[in-house]
């Protein structure tokens, strides 16, 4: 299944709760506030560890100036991108 | 009656009365059971203090008053996260419904299995 997380790490539980129900074969999905979660870091690490693929959506990162920072090991997805997973996968969770 | 039947699962992860999040999921989880669709209600987190007996809010309904409605609509597929529960010092026995007390692993199974999952 495919899971989508729009909040960053530390401003609440949803990553943590995420990452808690999310199983080997599942796929991760960072939007809004949750790209914060793509950069290098303890969450980035938990997250690569719990997913199959953790997937950032750019436009989101590029609006708050940290596509630079992206770690390499998250896959840069667009809006076709997005979409693409979301025919891909099934169910689709969002956490926020 | 429509003649398609989506398995819904609606994941509660927000406590009673602090936000609308506990009445919509609520409101989502009968009328899903109105239209005839399999429905699975699962509590996460502070969700579960949804369940816990003798709510009584001075001001508006009791949403323990309210849940107690889902037998009546056939909804009795509850589940609720067992490591929730003992990190509030909960049992079962505080729950105002029946509920199957599950395990993460066993809880990310269960929702994978859904069609829909609606977060609230």
């Amino acid at each position: 299944m495919l899971h989508i997380v729009n909040k960053s790490p530390e401003s609440g539980s949803a990553l943590h709760d995420c990452l808690r129900l999310c199983r080997s074969s599942d796929v991760l999905l960072l939007i809004g506030d949750g790209v914060y979660a793509a950069l290098s870091g303890a969450w980035l690490q938990r997250s690569l560890g719990a997913a199959k693929a953790v997937y950032v959506l750019t436009p989101d990162l590029d609006a708050r100036g940290v596509g630079a920072r992206r770690d390499p090991r998250v896959v840069p997805v667009d809006y076709a991108g997005f979409v693409q997973l979301c025919c891909d996968h099934t169910p689709i969770q969002s956490w926020f | 009656m429509s003649p398609v039947r989506k398995k819904i699962a609606v994941v509660c992860r927000c406590p009673p009365y602090g936000s609308s999040y506990p009445r919509e999921a609520l409101d989502t989880v009968l009328a899903a059971a109105a239209f005839d669709q399999p429905v699975s209600l699962i509590f996460l987190g502070d969700g579960i203090w949804q369940l816990v007996k003798g709510q009584q809010p001075a001001q508006g309904k009791s949403l323990e008053k309210l849940l107690s409605a889902l037998p009546l609509y056939d909804v009795d597929a509850l589940y609720v996260d067992a490591d929730a529960l003992a990190q509030r010092g909960l049992t079962a026995a505080d729950l105002s419904l029946p509920a199957q007390v599950s395990d993460s692993s066993a809880l990310a199974d269960l929702i994978a299995g859904h069609d829909v999952v609606l977060g609230f």
